[in-house]
Parts: C-alpha cells; sequence; structure tokens
C-alpha cells in the first residue's frame, strides 16, 4: 500500500509495509510501515503495551511460538519476504538474532553457550569453534573476564556479564541483525554503561534495532528512534531530530515527559 | 485486642500445621523403630537359660519374652526350646511360679540346623565315619575339624551338582531341539533326530555315572555325625553334614558374637532361602526384588518421558489433550490388583500366549512366555507407575521459564533441538523425582506381582551363566511377597516372625539406598541445570 510516510533509505536491510498484528482479535499494531537502514542502530519507543516488543518480534517470527496470533502485511529481509508460509525459519533466525530483556543463559558452560547455534547448525570444526569463540566473546567485550574459565557454567556469572554473554551468543552465527528487546532493563547503571558501550561497537558490523524504555539511552545509542503509541508508528527518524525537532504533537509530549 | 492479633497474626495456623507433620513424622518414625528394633535382634546370639520346673522336668532354650499373667498374679515366660523333633513345638510358655531353679550352664552348645530349626543341648561324642582315622582334642576341637572336612566334602558334592544341573540343562535343551525338528515335520527317522537321540543318551548315561558318584560322596558325607544329649536325657545323632553352624551362647565373648551376628548378617545377604524361607538368606528376593526395579524404570521411565513430551511439547491444547491429561492422573487411582489383572489378561495371556503361539508352538502347551515372569510383572509395574513420570516431567517442563525456549529458537534452533539441548536437561531434576517416587511405589507394590510371577521359591534366578545369560520369562522372588509368605503362610508362624521383621527391614533399606542415589543424582543435575540467585 504507501510506502513510510517517514525517512527512507536506498538500500535498506528490513522493509516493513502495512504490518499488522492480532493478538486473537484485539489488534497490536496497525499499519505499520518503516525500513530500517543497513549498519545503524534503530531505537524502537513508546510507552508500554504499545506494541514495540511485538512489532521486535515479528522481524524474526518469535511470535509463532504464541498461540493465537495473526500477522498481515508484509516485511522484507534483504528484499525478500520472511511473512510467507515458505520462509526458511530457521535461516531467518540465524541471519536475524536476538537478545533477550531477561539474560537467558542455558544450563550449559560459557563456551558451549557461545557455541550453542553453530552446534546446532551442525559445525563441528574444533579451531573453528575455538576461534569463534573467541571473536564472539572478544566482539562481546566479555572475553578478558571469562577467559580463564570457558568450561565452567555460565550460570556463575553476574548479571551484566549474562547479557553480554547472550550478545555473544548472538554474534557467534554471525547474524545481519540483531535485535535488542530492552537489554538492559535489569541490569544496573555500570553494566548497562558497558553494554551501551558495547552497541556502539557492535553497529560497525550488524544492524541493532534495540528496543528501550529509557529515552536517554535512546538518544546515546542510537542513529535512528522511531516511536509507536498504540500500535501506530506515529514518528520514525533521525534521533537527533526526532528528540530535538519532534514533527509529532504526541511524539514531543512523550519525549518531554507529559505521558506514558 | 490481644487476642484478635493473636488470631490475625496466624498462630493457631502454625501450631496446627506442625502438629500434623509432627503426627505424620511420629507414625512414620515409630514404624521404622520397630521394624529396626526387631530386625536388628534378630540375628544376636542369646543366652540359653536351664530351668528346672517344680514337676521335675527341665526346660533349656533361649528366653525371649516375659509377661505379666491375665487372670492371675505373676508371671510367665516364653522359651525357645528348639528340638523340634522332641517338642513339636519351638515355643513354649512356662509360668515364673512353676520354675524352681534358672541357670546358664557353660557347656551347652547352640546349633543351627539345615533341617527342624535349632538344636539346644550337650555335645556327647563324635563319629567321623569314613571322613577321618582319628580326631585329637576335646570334643568341640574334634568337632570343628570334622565340620572342616565334611565342608570340604560338601564342596566336592556341590561341584557334582554343579555338573549335574549343567548335564540336565543340556538335556532339556536338546529336548526343545527335537521337539522343535519333529514339530516342523521331521520324521522320525530322520538322522538329524537319531543323532540328537544318541547325544541326549550319552547325557543320560553321563548323568547317571555322575549322580553315582555324588550319591558315594554323599554317603561318604553322612557317615560322619555327633551325638547330643538334650537337657532331659534324651540322646541324638546328627549328621555333620547338617549343621549349619554350632556355638556355645554362654560362653562367648562380645567380640565372638560380633563376628556371629555379622557372619548371619552375610548369610542373610548372599544366602539362599532354607527351611521354606524361615531360615538362611534371602538372596534371590534381593535380587528379584532390585532386578524388578531395576527393569520397571528401564520401561517406565523412557516411555513416561516421551508421552510427557508429546502432551506438553506438541500435542495442541484441547479437549483430547484435557481428557488425556484426566485419565493419566486417574491411572495412578485405580487400586494396584486391578493392574496385576490386566497385566494377566493382557501381557501374559495376550502378548504372552501370541509369543509362545508364533515362536515357541512346539512347546505348547507348557507356555515359555504365557506364564508369569520377571518380564510381565515389570511390565504390569512399569504401567502402574509410569503416570507418576509423566505428570512430573510435565510439571518439569512447563516450569521452564518461555525465555529458555525463545533463546533457543531465536539462534535458529528447530523444536527437537530445543528439547534435546536445552529443554530435557533442565527439566532432568523434576524428572528424576519423579523417577524416584514411581521407584519407591514400585519396590512396595506386592498384589499386582502375586499374580504375575512372584513365587515363593524360585528354582533359579532370571540371570545366570547359561545364554541368552538374562532370562525374562523366569518367575522370580520378592522381599514383599516373601513378607506375605512367611508372615502369614508359613508353617510355623512364630518362628518365623523374626525373618519378617528382618525382611521389611531389607526391603525399607534397599528403597532407601535406591532412592537416595536417585536423589544424589537429581541433586547433582540440579547443580548443573538450574540457575542460581543472582
Amino acid at each position: 500500500m504507501s510506502k513510510s510516510s517517514f525517512v527512507s533509505f536506498d538500500d535498506p536491510i528490513i522493509e516493513v509495509s502495512s504490518l499488522n498484528f492480532y493478538y486473537g482479535t484485539s489488534e497490536a499494531l496497525h499499519n505499520v510501515s518503516i525500513a530500517f537502514p543497513r549498519k545503524q542502530v534503530t531505537a524502537l519507543i513508546g510507552p508500554s503495551g504499545c506494541g514495540k516488543s511485538t512489532f521486535l518480534r515479528c522481524l524474526n517470527r518469535m511470535n509463532d511460538l504464541v498461540d493465537g496470533t495473526r500477522v498481515v502485511g508484509s516485511i522484507k529481509l534483504n528484499g525478500s519476504e520472511i511473512n510467507s508460509s515458505g520462509t526458511d525459519i530457521i535461516e531467518l533466525r540465524r541471519q536475524v538474532g536476538m537478545v533477550f530483556q531477561k539474560s537467558n543463559p542455558f544450563p550449559k558452560s560459557i563456551y558451549e553457550n557461545v557455541i550453542y547455534g553453530l552446534r546446532i547448525a551442525g559445525i563441528k570444526n574444533k579451531t573453528y569453534l575455538d576461534e569463534s569463540v573467541e571473536k564472539s566473546l572478544k566482539g562481546a567485550g566479555l572475553w578478558d573476564e571469562v577467559k580463564d574459565r570457558l568450561h565452567q557454567s555460565a550460570l556463575g556469572l553476574s548479571g551484566g556479564q549474562l547479557q553480554r554473554l547472550c550478545i555473544a551468543r548472538a554474534i557467534a552465527v554471525n547474524p545481519e541483525v540483531i535485535l535488542m528487546d530492552e537489554p538492559c532493563s535489569a541490569l544496573d547503571p555500570k553494566s548497562t554503561a558497558r553494554v551501551e558501550e558495547l552497541i556502539g561497537e557492535l553497529r560497525e558490523n550488524y544492524t541493532i534495532i534495540i528496543v528501550t524504555h529509557n529515552m536517554q539511552q535512546a538518544a546515546r545509542v542510537s542513529d535512528y528512534t522511531a516511536f509507536l503509541y498504540e500500535g501506530i508508528l506515529v514518528e520514525f527518524g533521525k534521533t537527533n531530530s526526532l528528540f530535538m525537532k519532534p514533527k509529532n504533537k504526541q511524539t514531543e509530549d512523550y519525549i518531554t515527559g507529559r505521558f506514558g | 485486642m490481644m487476642k484478635r492479633a493473636y488470631w490475625r497474626i496466624g498462630e493457631p495456623m502454625v501450631w496446627l500445621s506442625a502438629s500434623a507433620l509432627a503426627i505424620t513424622l511420629l507414625i512414620a518414625m515409630t514404624l521404622l523403630v520397630v521394624v529396626v528394633v526387631n530386625g536388628l535382634g534378630v540375628f544376636w546370639p542369646a543366652n540359653l537359660v536351664q530351668s528346672d520346673l517344680k514337676d521335675g522336668s527341665v526346660i533349656l532354650g533361649e528366653l525371649v519374652k516375659r509377661e505379666a499373667r491375665h487372670e492371675q498374679e505373676g508371671e510367665r515366660l516364653q522359651f525357645k526350646i528348639g528340638n523340634r523333633e522332641f517338642n513339636g513345638l519351638d515355643f513354649r510358655w512356662v509360668d515364673a511360679a512353676d520354675i524352681a531353679r534358672m541357670s546358664d550352664p557353660p557347656s551347652v552348645m547352640a546349633l543351627e540346623r539345615a533341617e527342624y530349626g535349632n538344636f539346644y543341648g550337650y555335645l556327647k561324642g563324635v563319629t567321623p565315619g569314613q571322613l577321618a582315622e582319628t580326631l585329637t582334642g576335646t570334643l568341640p576341637e574334634q568337632l570343628s575339624q570334622l565340620r572342616d572336612l565334611v565342608a570340604k566334602q560338601q564342596k566336592r558334592v556341590d561341584e557334582e551338582g554343579d555338573r549335574l544341573s549343567n548335564v540336565s540343562y543340556q538335556t532339556e535343551e536338546l529336548r526343545l531341539k527335537r521337539l522343535k525338528l519333529t514339530y516342523d515335520g521331521m520324521p522320525e527317522t530322520d538322522p538329524k533326530i537319531a543323532s540328537l537321540d544318541d547325544e541326549r543318551s550319552r547325557l543320560q548315561h553321563e548323568f547317571k555315572e555322575i549322580l553315582q558318584v555324588q550319591n558315594d560322596m554323599v554317603a561318604t558325607l553322612r557317615s560322619a555325625t555327633a551325638e547330643f544329649q538334650t537337657a532331659d536325657g534324651q540322646s541324638k545323632q546328627i549328621a555333620v553334614a547338617d549343621i549349619v553352624r554350632t556355638w556355645f551362647p554362654n560362653t562367648m565373648s562380645v567380640s565372638a558374637k560380633v563376628f556371629f551376628y555379622l557372619e548371619k548378617l552375610k548369610e542373610l545377604i548372599v544366602g539362599e532361602p532354607r527351611e521354606s524361607n524361615t531360615e538362611g538368606g534371602l538372596f534371590p528376593a534381593i535380587f528379584g526384588t532390585v532386578m524388578l526395579i531395576f527393569l520397571m524404570s528401564l520401561f517406565s521411565f523412557p516411555f513416561g518421558v516421551v508421552a510427557a513430551v508429546y502432551l506438553r511439547e506438541y500435542a495442541k491444547d484441547g479437549f483430547l489433550v484435557k481428557v488425556v491429561r484426566i485419565a493419566v492422573n486417574n491411572l495412578a487411582g485405580i487400586p494396584s490388583i486391578v493392574y496385576g489383572i490386566f497385566g494377566l489378561g493382557f501381557f501374559i495371556y495376550g502378548v504372552g500366549g501370541a509369543i509362545d503361539r508364533v515362536f515357541f508352538p512346539e512347546r505348547l502347551p507348557t507356555p515359555t512366555f504365557g506364564t508369569g515372569g520377571i518380564l510381565w510383572a515389570s511390565l504390569t509395574l512399569a504401567l502402574l507407575t509410569v503416570p507418576v513420570v509423566i505428570v512430573a516431567t510435565e510439571e518439569a517442563l512447563s516450569s521452564i521459564p518461555r525465555e529458555m525456549r525463545e533463546g533457543s529458537y531465536a539462534l535458529g534452533a528447530t523444536k527437537l533441538q530445543t528439547l534435546v539441548r536445552v529443554l530435557l536437561p533442565m527439566a532432568s531434576p523434576g524428572i528424576m523425582t519423579g523417577l524416584i517416587l514411581a521407584m519407591a511405589r514400585a519396590a512396595g507394590e506386592v498384589a499386582p506381582l502375586m499374580i504375575t510371577g512372584v513365587v515363593k521359591l524360585a528354582p533359579a534366578l532370571p540371570i545366570d551363566g547359561h545364554f541368552p545369560y538374562v532370562h525374562l520369562d523366569r518367575k522370580f522372588m520378592h522381599l514383599g511377597f516373601h513378607i506375605y509368605d512367611i508372615g502369614f503362610q508359613s508353617p510355623n508362624v512364630e518362628a518365623a516372625k523374626p525373618m519378617v521383621f528382618v525382611t521389611t527391614l531389607l526391603l525399607v533399606l534397599i528403597v532407601l539406598i535406591m532412592s537416595s542415589t536417585a536423589i544424589h543424582l537429581r541433586n547433582k543435575m540440579k547443580k548443573r541445570y538450574t540457575h542460581g540467585t543472582f
């Protein structure tokens, strides 16, 4: 139907058009059209229940796991449709990784956690796996802290370390996009700063889409920001201009703290 | 005001729940203490008391019990007097008032015999028979030398016995082979059958020869006797081969008594039962019980886990799943004897009968699998315990947080990979809990076993040295059935009573050992697979 009425890009990595999403009969997303720029950080902000997490989970079809959901509209990753029944969901999820609100390490060693995605893809080459662990943990800024105890249980790490381990696990499969669903909401300020710094570094190689409640965080880490309200994409633009000169009254009210 | 606060804070509720727990514990502890006290004391060698009664007769025996008389003043005493061939009974009640004098004569000897129970009396002579020319030393020393010789001879007899059972096993195999050939339509005149017959008559000849040799050996063995005199002056010749052990209870040191106790304990655990199970060891029953529980776990564990995985992970929540869940929960409430009858009808007559018709038709009407056996008993028990495993596994799977599944899916895992690599390991402590409950339940069941293959005395263990080594069609012994059998079906219930306590204690111990091993395993899994708090 309509092209996004907001900023557009020449070569967007993900292009969403007229996306509607339903939980049973209630509509959670209404006619969302948006395109995400490559190797940039895009923040999704909005009040609780506005549908930003739901939207994020549409991008790797995580909502498939929830009973009674229905999605209408098109989402294209690198130009190919992911919302059709013929999509290889396994392959999709390998290209679009995800980091969750609550860190969810598997009850395995740190090493096994990082290579989980590779193992299930059937990779057995020991040197490759070793290299991949080192690269991913370095990428997540965790290598120096855990390099001496790679084969100990991951459950002994601190909250901030666990979240970075989950990031390492996500980048180990070498995705193009990393979705982050409020990755810092359960972390203390110091760990939050560490993760934010990490997002800045990851941007070199990955496209990041982050859902956050914290507007300062959105302003700090993102290049672009989208504001959702009651399932509708209200405004999308460069972070600087959205925060400095919001075009929409609702956006302005929200970012100045008048509601939400 | 004070009063209302008291109720509001909930003090009475604390007391109520605490006392409920205390009562439960008390009942369980009482039961255990009764079993332990009665069971542990059985093998301790008691002193032998000689009582001269006022009417001139003499009683020699262990003082078992004292109790007040009902109608009159005074006490009455119960003695275990043994010497069944003279007294007919093992126990005798005597009024304390009738006893003129009681003493502990030092030279009195107690014998445990292979038959007729204990003998109490005085050693009067030793006859070596054909086993030795002369013996040296005092009479007890002579007896102990003779017993060593007898033990050696007995070993030779047993070796011949092993050869005999080997030959008869081979003969039976030949008979079955021949049966199969003729059943398959081979004429009686076929050279193959003739060669089988030759082989068989050779074996039969060998059997007779071995038997002859063994008989001679036994004759030599039984020529060694000892002469005893009872307290009231009757004398008795006892073949030394019939004596299981001898002891002088009134002059034994404490360390000797401890040694004796341990010997008896060892016999209990590794020995074969004697005297319609009231004496001797319980090894076949222990073996049967443990093997039954293992086989049961082997069947119910994978079956239950797989069923629960389907119910929880794959089946669409709907009417049918609800019905299945209700049915599974209700299965746990069906009386176990019903499972037994089902096992008899379905497994033994149905499946076993079909196996016999297809694979062993030549042996019919003698059933091979179409009769009770450890396989059918353990399958029946598995059916009985599978609901416990299913419920526990479902609970464990459903308590895993959703993020764990999503974390795995988000990395491109399939449902199966998520299940095998993340969910089942995380659910394993809960699954183990289910298995522990199932094992405890199975160990305590007797009723369904009684019609699916447990026997009072099994001639052979389900595992032995004959190919194929594991014989799941065999009948077996079981500690729980043993308790019922010796406690209520034995010809001499009074004498069997100590054995009932010992057997109960042993069964409780086995359950304890098996479940604590499982709990230990579960705790290890818990440590490995669950999150600490952070």
